[in-house]
């Protein structure tokens, strides 16, 4: 009887967890909930898709890093907002996330990446219809990633328009961009007599380094700290902390945090052997022929605002805009929220 | 892929005789020696999942330290069928060959280490999608992917007298997927469970 009892509540149990593995998505196109997986050259990469879908308007959000993950940036009001308009399609990219698969290390790289988003974008056409409006964001490396797709053979013409936000789609202009931009904020706060000592070191220190090499290791680091040295002094607003527990839920509940770090290391580290950092699309930017957006924060210290200047004067879209926001730094999307959903449902209603 | 494979194969098969040779060689009461283990397995509480399997003590061997108390040493060969439930991502299933080295004291604390070589973990995908090298899309049915999952372990438990549940566990498992994307993913998994027979215990 023991036994007899025992494999019932085995039987449950097992019950409970496939129901709970099936019931892990939704058909409702209003509010759409589930991952996909895309299996594209050896490699199984999820899309988590979320928002209204009967608005037939997709945005591919390629996170940054590279070896983040697709669900980090499902964060702060911005997401939540631009998921009541439209569908956003939040993909892992090879290798990172909870992304699996069996292939080369020479086969991390950006080429191959971008055509996994290629891939991505034909399977979205296949599930929700051709009539579906795509389009590419990415941020950060994730502008390195969408940049290439669009320089990509005919990649582009699945997408409706391209926003390009603090995008680092030139590695050596990033750097030496970075550099020049600590030395111009820099020497501003130094004027301005705010975090002297911060300042004069990571001048001091900047001023040192090799122009003529890439190496993100210093100075995307004293980025970050600069940014809130600049966000203690009122120059970069607060981090959008709307709905605060959203990021904990997605790292811990939703994503395998073990799993995703060490792949997403593991793989960034393989893209800087496969030659990332002297990576740079500058000159096939004039292949761009759809509509385009560009989004910089006047405060970054990561990906400097001229680079976005840069893209502006290359791609041959007609339709381009650089939009710099006044009180942000590397993320602008978390400090000016409201400005953000404003600028980008703009241009995708436009378009 | 194929020679690993067959090794992973002939290994199942081994264990398979050695389960049947102790079916089949019952001690003097009669009963089979086999030993059940089921509990609860994941790398966090969010990430559910089961694991069972068998357990065939092979060989046991006891000491008797300076201070009279007694420790005890079990050699066992351990198959276990588990698997998991990684939310928005996969189910994991695996099957796990290898053997324990168990010792307990006189107070009836047990300390186990293991080691699994030959083990295969296989990935159960939500819908999935194939693009040929063509771009054509199709849906998949039951996409999956599999890995040779080696794994270690270590673990602490307490032994119960005279009862059919033996003894309660819990362990570490750090499993090795390969290949896992253009590497080796580690992963790190908790089990807390029991050990059951289906005759009481004599051995305390």
């Amino acid at each position: 009887m023991k036994t007899q009892m025992l494999s019932i509540d085995l039987y449950k149990i097992l019950l409970f967890l496939f129901a709970g593995l099936i019931s892990c998505s939704s058909d409702d196109l209003s509010d759409l909930n589930e991952v996909i997986y895309v299996r594209h050259a050896n490699a199984d990469i999820p899309a988590h898709i979320y928002g209204n879908g009967t608005s037939e308007t997709f945005i591919i959000l390629l996170h940054g890093g590279p070896g983040g993950s697709g669900l980090d940036y499902r964060i702060g009001s911005y997401s939540e907002r631009l998921e009541e308009r439209y569908a956003v399609v939040y993909f892992d990219q090879r290798g990172q996330g909870m992304a699996q698969g069996n292939y080369d290390k020479d086969e991390v790289t950006v080429e191959l990446m971008a055509a996994d988003v290629d891939a991505l974008a034909r399977v979205l056409h296949h599930k929700y219809g051709n009539d579906i409006r795509l389009f590419l964001l990415g941020h950060s490396w994730g502008g390195t990633l969408g940049s290439t797709v669009m320089v990509t053979e005919n990649y582009q013409q699945q997408y409706n328009g391209w926003i390009e936000v603090s995008g680092a789609h030139d590695l050596p202009q990033t750097y030496r961009g970075a550099i020049r931009q600590f030395q111009t904020i820099g020497s501003e706060q130094i004027q301005l007599g705010n975090n002297m000592s911060f300042w004069e070191s990571s001048l001091t220190r900047v001023n040192e380094l090799d122009t003529n090499t890439v190496d993100f290791s210093y100075i995307n680091k004293r980025a970050f700290e600069a940014e809130q040295k600049l966000n203690d002094d009122g120059f970069i607003n607060d981090r959008d902390e709307e709905n605060p527990f959203l990021p904990i839920k997605n790292l811990i509940f939703v994503n395998n945090i073990i799993t995703t770090t060490i792949a997403g290391t593991t793989t960034a580290q393989q893209l800087v052997d496969n030659g990332l950092e002297s990576y740079s699309v500058t000159d096939q930017l004039s292949s761009i022929q759809i509509p385009t957006l560009l989004i910089w924060g006047r405060y970054d210290l990561v990906v400097s605002p001229e680079l976005g200047t840069t893209a502006l004067n290359r791609i041959a879209s007609l339709d381009k805009e650089l939009v710099v926001f006044e009180r942000s730094g590397h993320s602008p999307m978390i400090t000016e929220p409201d400005r953000f959903v404003q600028v980008v449902s703009g241009f995708i209603d436009t378009h | 892929m194929i020679r690993l494979y067959s090794i992973v194969l002939s290994f199942i098969f081994l264990c398979f005789c050695v389960c049947s040779y102790a079916q089949s060689n019952k001690n003097i009461s009669g009963k089979s020696p086999i030993e059940y283990s089921l509990g609860y397995f994941g790398n966090s509480i969010w990430n559910p999942g089961l694991i069972g399997g068998i357990e065939y003590p092979l060989k046991s061997k006891t000491k008797t330290k300076k201070s009279g108390r007694d420790i005890t040493w079990d050699f066992v060969v351990t198959h276990q069928l588990g698997f998991y439930w990684d939310p928005k991502s996969h189910v994991g299933a695996m099957v796990n060959n290898g053997i324990i080295l168990r010792k307990t004291n006189s107070s009836n604390r047990q300390i186990t280490y293991a080691f699994s070589p030959l083990n295969y973990h296989r990935s159960f995908l939500p819908e999935t999608y194939n693009v040929d090298d063509s771009g054509n899309v199709s849906r998949l049915k039951f996409a999956s992917r599999g890995n040779y999952a080696p794994s270690i372990s270590i673990g602490i438990g307490k032994l119960k007298e005279n009862k059919k549940t033996l003894a309660h566990h819990f362990k570490l498992h750090i499993m090795m997927l390969i290949p896992y994307n253009a590497g080796i993913l580690p992963s790190l998994n908790l089990e807390y469970g029991y050990r059951f027979s289906r005759r009481k215990n004599d051995r305390v």
